[in-house]
This record gives C-alpha cells, structure tokens and sequence, in this order.
C-alpha cells in the first residue's frame, strides 16, 4: 500500500505552489494550512501562510498577535498574513461612498442610499468577496515561492468560481442593455443640446472591476497544475456530507479536487490503552463507521490522516508534529484499511 | 421548563457548522410538541439531516407528520427544486407583462437577466421561507427554523429591508410610467381600465405586501427569536457573539444560548491517556468566556454523548440533560 503525504503531492505536481485547505469549521483547515507552510518553510522555501479568520486563530497556533498586521515572518521564511476582512470592507464601502459623492456632485449621501449601503455591508457574500480579494491580491504580488490559504468554511469558494461564470454572463447582459440605453440617452441629450452624463459608465467601469476581480478569484483555484484544492474532514456525518457536496460541485463544475486531508483519527492504539475510559474508547469506536465511509468514499482522493493529538496544536512544537504527519503520515492508506475491519 | 422560554411563534436555530444546530433544533421542536402545541420543523440546509436525526423519511420538500410524535411536522426544504419553480413564476410574470404592455420584444433576455442575477439563489429561498412565515407557519403554534447558517436567518431581516426599500423605488417608477401613459392618452377612461390590470403593478404591490408582513413578524420580538448554538470552542463561540451582536442590531432579543458537546468532567478525569483531558482543560476556560459573554442568557448544557444523537429516544435524553447536565 502506498505512502500518503503532501511530499508526494509535490513530487507528482512539479509546478505546484498554491496549496488551499478548505472544509467546514473546526475540521482543523487553519492547523492544517500552519503545517504545511511550517514544512516548506523549514525547507528553505520562502512561504505566505494566508488565514482570514476573524477570531485570528493562525495567532493563537503561533502564539502570536498577528490579526490584521500585514505579513509577518513567525519561523524562518516563513510568513504569515490574517488579513482583518471588515477592515477591507470597511475600506471599499468609503470608495464607494466617495464615488457616488463625486458622481453625484453632493456632499451628503441621502438617508435612503445609506439604508442601502448598511445593508450591503451586513451581506456575508461582502465578507466573502473581500477575503477573495485579498487573496487574489498577494498571489498577483508574486512575493513567495509558495503559497497556503485557509480558506473560510463559506461555500468553500467553489460558490464563487460558479459565480464567475453566471456574473460574466449577467454583466454581458447588463453591458448590452446599458449600451443600447445609452445611445438612444446619447440621441435625446443631442436632441436637447445636453451633454451625456458620466455616471452611467461609471457604473459599467465597477461592474467590469469586479468581474475582473471575481474571475482571477476563479482562475487561480481551478488553475490545476499550479494550484492543489484540498478538502479537511474529520471522521464525522456532516463533515463527510460536506465533502461530497464540494466534490458534487466541483465535478459540476468541469473541476478536480486535488484531494483530502482526513483529520482527528483516533489512533488505534487507544481501544487496548488501559489508561483510557471506557467513554473514551466509545468514541473510538463510533469514530471508525466513519473512518470506513471516509476510505470507500474518498480511497483516491487522501493525501494525508492526521491523528487525534492528545494535546491542542498550539505552538510551533505542536506544528511541527502535524507537519511531519501532513508530509508523510504515519497512518497510510493500509492503515486506514485495517481500520475500517476489513 | 420548556428549552425556549418565551412565547414566539418563529424560532431560528443558528451557529457555526458542525455545532449541531439540527439536533437542538430538533430537540426545541420535540419538547414543545410533547407539551402539546403544534409544531412544525423546517430545515433550510444544503445537506439535510432531519431524516437521520428522526430515523425516517422526511425528505421531498413536503411537510410531513413526523412519525412517533403527535403533533409534530417537519419538512426538508429542497432549495433547488425551489430555485426552479421561482424561475417559473419570474419568467411567467415577464411574459405577461410584456403582452400587457404590448412591446413587441423578445422575453428572454429580461428572464436571463432576472433569473442569472447572483443572489437569485438567495431570493428564492427567502421567498419560500416567507411563504413559511406567512402561510404554512400560521397553521402552528410554533415553527422551528433550522437554517444552514445563522447568518441566512438574520440575512432574511436584512434583505427584507433591502429589497422592500428596492421594491418602494420601482412601484414608484412603475406608477409614474403608468400615469404618463394616462397623461398622454387620448381615451383616459380605457387606459384607467387597463392600467389596473397591469400584471407588474400587481405583483410589485403584493410583493411589497408580503415584506412589509415578513418583517413585522420576523423584527417582532413577541413573535420572533433566535436560539444560538455553540460548542465550547473559540471560534464557535465568536460566531455566536457576532450573530448575537447583529441580532440585536435589529432590535430583536436573542433567546439565548445552548451550549453543545460538553465533555463531562468525571469521564476527563477518569482519562490518563491526556486525549480527553487536554480537551477538556481547554473547554473549561472556554466555558468561562461563555459564561463571561453570555451569563444569564445560556439555556443550558448539553454533554458530549460518544455516539451520534439519533433517534426519538436520543432526542428526550438530550432534552432531559439540557434541563438538567450541569459541566
């Protein structure tokens, strides 16, 4: 039975250098993306170590104050970056103001408009679409040899490729209809003697950034020989449902999933352990139907098992631990297969 | 003491993933129903579980009398066969309205434009968890939303507003066409007729109806509250003291707080092997940040059980230790 690992990943992959750990939350994505950073780090590689999390919790596996303070280096060569989303949409939202300030030629926005701007900053998708954002941004700077994002466990971001696609179409639309708007507008201010106001293409100019935007987003995680998409599960229902249904949607998609990282498995050891209760061993044994379900399901797709530590994956003693178990896992395929009972 | 103390109407279950917001969504739904009001089960998830939860078939998007317990009716909300029909109604309301108006151009590119906006998705299911709070909802004494993530629920709030402030706007627009046209015409009297007939002018004033009910109900804190789940983890809890913090933003007192997956103390301290104990050492310092942010609000404990919560009988032991599990 063959070794598993991310070492291999990279072996069978020559020109990977993105990596992203997606999955729901608390399935250990940003223990996960410290790891593998730590690794190639630790090999002379210059890394970014990208997290979003708004608890900031890259800070707590480093121990380290890092929430919104651009990238610092934690371990040689190795940087990491939590960017502060709210600030950013913060950020955007004021050009926004400043430009319908502008457009308009007022001072004030209208109590009516701002009702609309509060509302649109309450949107997850806004939350969303920043963390994108910024994600696109470091990858255009080009600074790093590699590459790791935690990425929010909000739809993943395959909602997002799959919004590439339906808001090109949507903004074609849009463009056709402004278009000819725009010309028989441009008719009557001849008409009139008026001169054609600039605020409509304006609106065109934003609505073209943001494709933009959005579709980079896309382009950089489907890039299948650069990127490596990997889904992090634990041996439990929802976490498996949700895995399907990202690969559901990535195969619906056109897309490969590059693989999945199976974390929190028990190790066997435990159920002969006379130190462990027997609550304990119970939860061993109702971790392995899942276990089971995880190899018949997912057999092709695993990289790497990451087992239960006995101790939270706090520090950079604790990262190293699972880095070596990201790298070359201890648990390999055959051992997954012996603990499914077979 | 029922698990949700007040009286509303519309209980919206939220947390992060994984805290099991469909198991105590299940169990609030159960133990009012057991006391005998009439309850209905609603789950807005992408992947269902109610079907597991209850072990049988409550999938296809229908109501459905939960076998086992009197009183009590779930249904699995299937979003895409929603985002269909929605597709439907939209594509059928342009065509009429493009008859009725007579412009003599081709329908399709309005339905594109209509049906492939992004938060297309979004509205639809909005739409139908507005049909639940006004028509379906009405029928109980207590309907149960178990929503993907809280943030869709107090979204709902939000979008309500947003698109009722949109809705005003083009009502205004639509009527100004209308009275131009009437303006304009030479047989005001025909016109009248026809213009109360305009199927867009209709639709926009019941559609604008309907928002106006949807938020009384869901900004009504006699009606409406919200019951967060969390599990003794940092990043669960801070999804929950955000979502409470954009709760009360709309004014809307959260119900409280159930805290989820505790592991008991005398199973940490039977433990040597350090897997349960690390564990729970730092549980105990997350149950004093929940008790710090949330104090009087928390509902009660629910221990981490080693197997899956599955089953009626599974549901009562959860609802008994609520009650009574103290960490």
């Amino acid at each position: 039975m063959s070794r598993i690992g991310f070492k291999y990943v990279f072996e069978r992959m020559p020109e990977l250098r993105i990596v992203i750990f997606a999955g729901k939350g608390g399935v250990g994505k940003t223990t996960s993306s410290a790891a593998l950073s730590y690794k190639l780090a630790s090999m002379g590689r210059r890394v970014l170590c990208f997290s979003t999390d708004p608890q900031a919790s890259l800070s707590d596996i480093f121990e380290r104050n890092l929430f919104g303070k651009g990238e610092i280096e934690v371990a040689p060569n190795l940087y990491v970056l939590e960017i502060d989303a709210d600030k950013r949409i913060a950020e955007y939202v004021e050009s926004i103001r400043r430009k319908i300030k502008e457009m308009y030629k007022i001072d004030e926005i209208p109590r009516e408009v701002e009702d609309y701007i509060e509302s649109a900053v309450a949107e997850p998708a806004m939350y969303e679409s920043a963390v994108y954002d910024a994600m696109v941004d470091v990858v255009a700077e080009g600074k790093y040899d590699y590459y790791v994002f935690d990425m929010p466990p909000f739809g993943h971001g395959i909602r997002m490729v799959a919004m590439a696609d339906i808001l090109s179409k949507w903004v074609d639309k849009i463009f056709e209809a402004r278009k000819e708007a725009l010309e028989l507008d441009a008719a009557a201010a001849r008409l009139k003697g008026e001169k054609l106001l600039e605020y409509e293409d304006q609106m065109l100019k934003e609505l073209e950034y943001i494709r933009g935007r959005i579709v980079s987003f896309s382009r950089l995680i489907t890039d299948a020989k650069r990127t490596a998409f990997t889904m992090v599960l634990v041996p439990e229902r929802m976490a498996i449902l949700d895995t399907e249904k990202a690969i559901e949607m990535f195969e619906e998609l056109g897309l490969k999933m590059r693989g999945v990282v199976v974390n929190q498995v028990y190790p066997p050891q435990l159920l002969e352990d006379p130190r462990a209760p027997d609550y304990l061993k119970k939860r061993v044994l109702a971790q392995r139907p899942y276990v089971r379900e995880i190899y018949e399901k997912f057999r092709d797709l695993i990289v790497a098992v990451i087992p239960m530590l006995n101790r939270e994956p706090k520090g950079l003693e604790a990262v190293r631990i699972v880095a070596e178990e990201l790298w070359e896992s201890s648990l390999d395929l055959g051992a997954l297969e012996a603990l499914t009972g077979r | 003491m029922p698990i949700v103390r007040g009286g509303q109407r519309f209980i919206f279950v939220g947390g992060k993933g994984g805290v099991g917001k469909t198991v105590v969504a299940s169990a609030i739904a159960l133990d009012f129903a057991m006391r005998g009001e009439k309850v209905l089960l609603a789950s807005f998830n992408p992947v269902h579980s109610l079907s597991t939860v209850f072990q049988q078939n409550l999938s296809g998007g229908v109501i459905k009398p939960v076998e086992g317990v009197k009183n009590l009716y779930a249904v699995e909300v299937e979003v895409e066969d929603i985002v269909k029909s929605y597709k439907e109604k939209i594509s059928k309301i342009i065509r009429e309205f493009l008859r009725w108006a007579e412009i003599p151009i081709d329908p399709k590119g309005f339905i594109d434009i209509a049906t492939t906006n992004p938060a297309f998705q979004e509205a639809a299911t909005f739409d139908k968890m507005m049909d639940i709070v006004l028509k379906e909802g009405q029928e109980y004494d207590r309907v149960v939303f178990d929503t993907a993530a809280v943030a869709n629920a107090i979204r709902l709030i939000g979008l309500s507003k947003i698109y009722g402030l949109w809705l005003q706007r083009v009502i205004k627009s639509r009527q100004e066409a209308l009275n131009l046209r009437y303006q304009l015409s030479w047989r005001k009297d025909k016109v009248l007729e026809e213009i109360k007939k305009d199927p867009l002018l209709l639709d926009l004033l019941s559609l604008h109806e309907r928002y106006v009910k949807v938020r009384e109900n869901l900004s009504n804190p006699s009606t409406t509250t919200f019951i967060f789940v969390t599990i003794p983890t940092i990043l669960a809890i801070s999804v929950v003291k955000r979502f409470s913090d954009m709760v009360k933003a709309y004014d809307i007192p959260s119900g409280g707080v159930v805290v989820n997956m505790v592991i008991p103390r005398s199973e940490a301290e039977r433990d040597e092997t350090g897997f349960l104990k690390s564990k729970w050492e730092e549980q105990e310092r997350n149950l004093a940040l929940i008790r710090e942010l949330f104090g009087d609000n928390i509902l009660g404990y629910i221990p981490l059980y080693p197997e899956d919560v599955v089953g009626i009988k599974a549901l009562e032991t959860l609802i008994r230790d609520l009650e009574e599990f103290k960490p």
